[in-house]
């Protein structure tokens, strides 16, 4: 099967944190367990997945400017009564300064979804093939967000038993949009006379002007514990944060109507249709909208269990909520095996229902002072495309000084 | 290992920099726009429309012309005589004052012989010793006077003759002599008079009297010896003007005016005047230290349903010494009647005069006070603001012209060919006044600003000389005539076909033509002489490409229509109308430059409703869908236009006259079918 597409992806916290005391940084946990001075740790971390996005619409999205209408069809045609999509990318340094502390910069960015399928398509490809149809969805939520961010780690604790990391900083946000709704219906009628529209709990972010939308808080940390000489378990806490919006405004509305359109006098009425439009719907805007102050930006957490099978090999499960799973829920079990001391392959399955079914393959190689890493989420798109809902790619490199 | 390090940073920067072009999805979007409901209370505004029984329209324009207000042909003018006035006339009271030189002061020894009779020898004595006398309560506290006389009467209240009496009087302040005298051979018993004049003398209220010498014979025989007795000087001051005087002053008029006032009223004689509002109006400047009092006066004039006449007086306060004192008064004159034949009927010019009378005086006060001849008192009076609710009178020959121009601005919209039927213009002429007028229509020009074409109406000999009869009173019962112009009597057909956006008449009017007879003309404030044009044009006509202009801006946030592609303006349109309309549209950009065009025609246009033989009326209206449709690059010209012209055409089948119905309206919808390109 020709492979139509190049796909940078990476994998996040695959089988990478089940190793203790080992000398691979993504495929164990040597970056932190050491703690090196001077050692610094770059990584590119890109995700998307989606239940309902097929490939075609991925790569037509890589590779071309609109969709084709092969991929459109397909997308059209899948049964599933919910679309979730959850694409994610981050750029990270980490740097050791000394025996406890370190510091971090990152930028990221992520757009998440999630509504029913009908009212999805309606957004994507607009209401003129619903006409006479009703589209309802129980609740829609839509966040995308961008910015970048600094800050320290610390190491809380490292001992045989126990490795702790505290992470700790600032973002600035550079994009926020959000949107969510309760229950939402709308109807367009077959000439297009008139469109019934329902929401409840309505909430929309509006744009502002500044480059900066907000700033926040951020705060994570990274446990490892062993348990005895085969089993470990880590939890890693991501991104909990709390971001102040500058000058940020939203519109809440509850409301359902019929809109036939603007009942406006083009003869007698001496104002133009803009300020008609104006005077009549601005009001309305106005009572809807509200002041954002705050802002929570979705936190990651990941639970992970190791088991040593022998010297080499390693099983591990693990689990991840994304945002407490409004964005995600996965389970993988992954397989983990040090062909040397310099090179360790490790392979996981898994299934989310954002992602869907989730083949992953990462690979470290250990030079000198040296060590890289480069993972691939996906790889069943090359053979079986139809069940391949989810990429990524992950690029990752430590050294010392 | 180095170069290994470097190639994979370059590659992940690479990589992570690597962009490809923007990705971009289109959506399909139908919804509605807007919606519009047309009636021709759009196109003519409901103050012209008038609905028949049926509910057939009828449209008036209506223009009047001519004199509403009395105040626009006559104006009652202000009038305020100005008088300044001094003192001229004033005067004091004639005062006497007396008193007695005595035995006991003339010779003091003699009080040894009180009560004795014995003879008296001569006596010869001189003094310079006087006895001050204090008449200022009697006389005055000073004066100084322009004329007047003092009397000194003596008498001679001794046993002995008075062989010489010399005496001196004088002001006790700065010894100023006031007069001097000698008298003799005064004898016992007598009395002895002079008069002396005090032209240009002051003279203060206290005095010194100085019996210079007097000189006795001695007594015949014994006398009764009574030190009490004397000479008696008695001073009288009389006929006194004073220059300036500081007295307690008598009541006296200081002014006294009696004059006719003539109005100028351009021409008109009027005889009365009825007054709806007005004032006398007095205005004062005084420098007199003593309050006058002003009695103004018309006698000449009543209140209806009431006695008296209008008078009034006002109270000038003192003005202290060395300033002016400003009073300015109004009075009301409201309902009043004022003649204006002057001081009497019979005396000719009796018309155009006011007669008043004007006093201005002091009363007694008890209250000392400095008057001078040099005071002055400055008096502003009159009548101001008079508006008369009726005059009577010869309002004299005028002559009048109107030449205001009527603005069809309903008609301004419409360019082409429209058949009237039935129209006509109502010339109404109105007078009451009670005066006679000759009205003369000299034309009726209408003019087509588009076009710049004119058309007279024409109607032969109707409209020239209209003779207006005075309307008659009471009761006030106005003079009125009408003239009816249509297609039978006038070219008005014609005229209207020209879809005049104004129409010019050109009126002159000649006001009491032949004279006022016993000057018994008259007008009320509200009389009006008018020329009432009305218009009217029932709504039966036919339609020949007659063409609706509007000019709506669209001036839109170009950024939302940025994502726009293309899209299709779909007109949905229930019409009652038995019109069929193609339409066209310009659209604009800031400069006014025709950006783009799009014309409807065709099959793709607004049907016409069909309409019943028998009613008349249509049936049901008709249903049409116009659509617009505009391709990406016509979008594209859409987005930098700032306005659009719609140039809509309007026809009747074959130009057949229909009437028009007050509940026809045009439903339009507009929507819309649009592609959105969303930018990911």
């Amino acid at each position: 099967m020709k492979i139509s597409f190049k796909l940078f992806a990476l994998l996040i916290t695959c089988s990478a944190y089940g190793q203790q005391a080992d000398n691979f940084a993504f495929l164990g946990n040597s970056f932190d367990k050491n703690w090196q001075p001077s050692s610094i740790k770059i990584t590119t971390d890109i995700s998307v997945s989606s239940n309902a996005i097929n490939t075609k619409m991925f790569t037509d999205v890589l590779v071309r400017t609109e969709f084709t209408p092969e991929a459109k069809q397909k997308f059209e045609d899948g049964q599933q009564q919910r679309v979730n999509l959850y694409a994610f990318a981050k750029a990270e340094a980490e740097y050791k300064v000394n025996k406890t502390w370190g510091v971090y910069a990152n930028t990221f960015t992520m757009n998440g979804y999630a509504g029913e399928k009908q009212l999805t398509e309606l957004l994507f490809f607009g209401n003129a093939p619903f006409i006479d149809e009703q589209i309802e969805s129980k609740s829609l939520h839509f966040l995308s967000y961008a910015g970048s961010g600094f800050g320290a780690t610390y190491k809380l604790n490292n001992t045989d038993k126990l490795q702790a990391k505290l992470l700790f900083g600032l973002n600035a946000l550079t994009r926020y949009t959000s949107l969510s709704t309760g229950a939402i219906s709308l109807y367009t009628a077959p000439m297009g006379e008139y469109i019934d529209a329902s929401v409840a709990q309505f909430a929309v972010s509006e744009q502002t002007n500044g480059a900066i939308k907000g700033v926040g808080l951020n705060v994570g940390i990274d446990l490892s514990y062993t348990i005895n000489k085969k089993n470990s378990v880590r939890i890693a806490l991501r991104d909990v944060n709390l971001t102040r919006m500058l000058d940020y405004t939203g519109l809440e509305l509850d409301t359902s109507l019929r809109f036939t359109g603007i009942g406006y006098d083009f003869i007698r009425d001496t104002t133009t249709l803009q300020q008609y439009v104006d005077s009549n719907y601005s009001p309305i805007l106005e009572n809807a909208r509200k002041k954002i102050k705050w802002a929570t930006l979705p936190s990651r957490i990941n639970l992970t269990w190791s088991h040593k099978l022998n010297n080499k090999s390693t099983l591990v499960t693990s689990l991840q909520s994304i945002d407490l799973g409004k964005y995600g829920i996965t389970g993988t079990v992954g397989f983990g095996h040090a062909f040397s001391d310099r090179f360790k392959l490790c392979s996981s399955l898994g299934y989310g229902n954002y992602s869907g079914i989730l083949w992953r393959e990462a690979a470290e190689y250990r030079f000198e002072k040296l060590n890289v890493c480069a993972s691939v989420q996906g790889l069943h798109a090359v053979f079986v495309p139809k069940t391949a809902t989810n990429y990524g790619v992950f690029l990752g490199v430590t050294t010392h000084f | 290992m180095q170069r290994l390090y470097y190639l994979l940073l370059v590659g992940v920067v690479f990589l992570s920099a690597c962009r490809k072009e923007k990705f971009s999805s289109e959506s399909n979007w139908v919804a509605p726009l807007l919606q519009t409901k047309l009636d021709l209370g759009d196109i003519l505004p409901d103050s012209i429309t008038q609905e028949g029984p049926n509910g057939e329209l009828t449209v008036v324009f209506e223009e009047e012309y001519g004199v509403s207000n009395l105040e626009d042909i006559l104006e009652i003018p202000d009038r305020v005589e100005e008088i300044e006035v001094s003192l001229t006339s004033l005067v004091l009271d004639d005062r006497s004052f007396t008193d007695t030189l005595t035995l006991l002061e003339i010779y003091p020894a003699s009080v040894l012989l009180n009560g004795q009779t014995t003879e008296l020898g001569a006596q010869d004595i001189t003094s310079n010793e006087g006895t001050v006398l204090d008449v200022t309560e009697q006389f005055f506290t000073t004066a100084t006077f322009k004329e007047g006389y003092i009397d000194i009467s003596i008498s001679n209240d001794l046993p002995v003759e008075a062989e010489v009496l010399e005496f001196e009087l004088r002001n006790d302040d700065d010894k100023e002599a006031i007069v001097s005298g000698v008298f003799t051979n005064l004898a016992p018993g007598t009395t002895v008079q002079e008069t002396y004049d005090l032209a240009g003398l002051t003279v203060d209220g206290v005095l010194e009297l100085i019996v210079k010498r007097v000189k006795t014979k001695a007594s015949n025989g014994e006398v009764l010896i009574d030190v009490t007795n004397g000479i008696r000087t008695t001073i009288t001051v009389r006929g006194l003007k004073p220059l300036v005087a500081t007295a307690i002053f008598p009541a006296q008029n200081l002014v006294e005016q009696a004059e006719e006032t003539k109005y100028d009223f351009g021409g008109a004689e009027l005889t009365q005047v009825y007054v709806k509002s007005g004032d006398i109006l007095m205005k004062v400047e005084s420098s007199i230290d003593e309050a006058i009092i002003l009695d103004y006066k018309i006698p000449n004039s009543f209140k209806t349903g009431e006695s008296g006449i209008i008078e009034q007086n006002w109270v000038i306060p003192p003005a202290p010494e060395g300033e002016v004192v400003y009073v300015e008064e109004r009075f009301p004159i409201d309902g009043f009647v004022i003649y204006l034949w002057g001081e009497s009927q019979s005396k000719q010019p009796n018309y155009n005069l006011i007669y008043n009378e004007l006093i201005a005086r002091i009363d007694y006060s008890g209250l000392e006070r400095t008057l001078s001849l040099e005071d002055k008192i400055k008096i502003e009076f009159g009548l101001v603001n008079v508006m008369a609710s009726l005059v009577i009178g010869d309002p004299g020959r005028h002559d009048l012209s109107a030449t205001d121009t009527l603005s069809l601005d309903a008609l301004s919209k419409l360019e082409g060919n429209i058949n009237l039927e039935d129209a006509r213009v109502d010339l109404n002429f109105y007078n009451s006044f009670g005066i006679e007028s000759l009205v003369d229509v000299q034309e009726i020009r209408g003019l087509n600003s588009t076009s710049n074409k004119v058309v007279n109406l024409v109607s032969g000999n109707l409209l020239k000389d209209v003779f207006l009869e005075r309307a008659t009173n009471p009761p006030l019962t106005a003079f009125q005539k009408e003239i009816v112009l249509d297609n039978t009597s006038s070219n008005l057909k014609l005229f209207l076909q020209n879809l005049p956006h104004k129409v010019i008449p050109s009126v002159t009017a000649k006001i009491n033509p032949n004279g006022t007879l016993n000057q018994s003309d008259f007008a009320f404030d509200m009389s009006e002489l008018t020329l009432n044009f009305k218009l009217t044009v029932p709504m039966h006509f036919g339609l020949d490409s007659l063409n609706l202009r509007l000019r709506e801006n669209i001036a839109l946030d170009k950024e939302q229509l940025d994502n726009i592609k293309e899209g299709k303006l779909i007109l949905t349109i229930e019409n009652d109308f038995p019109i069929e309309a193609g339409l066209s549209l310009d659209f604009v950009d800031e400069q006014g430059r025709i950006v783009l065009t799009k014309t409807i025609n065709g099959e793709n246009k607004m049907a016409a409703a069909e309409v019943d033989a028998t009613t008349g009326k249509t049936v049901a209206p008709a249903e049409s869908e116009v659509i617009i449709a505009l391709n990406r690059n016509e979008m594209d010209l859409f987005k930098v236009s700032d306005g659009i012209d719609f140039n809509v055409f309007f026809n009747t089948k074959e130009a057949k006259r229909y009437k028009m119905y007050s509940d026809y309206e045009i439903d339009i919808k507009l929507g819309t079918n649009f592609t959105y390109e969303n930018q990911l």
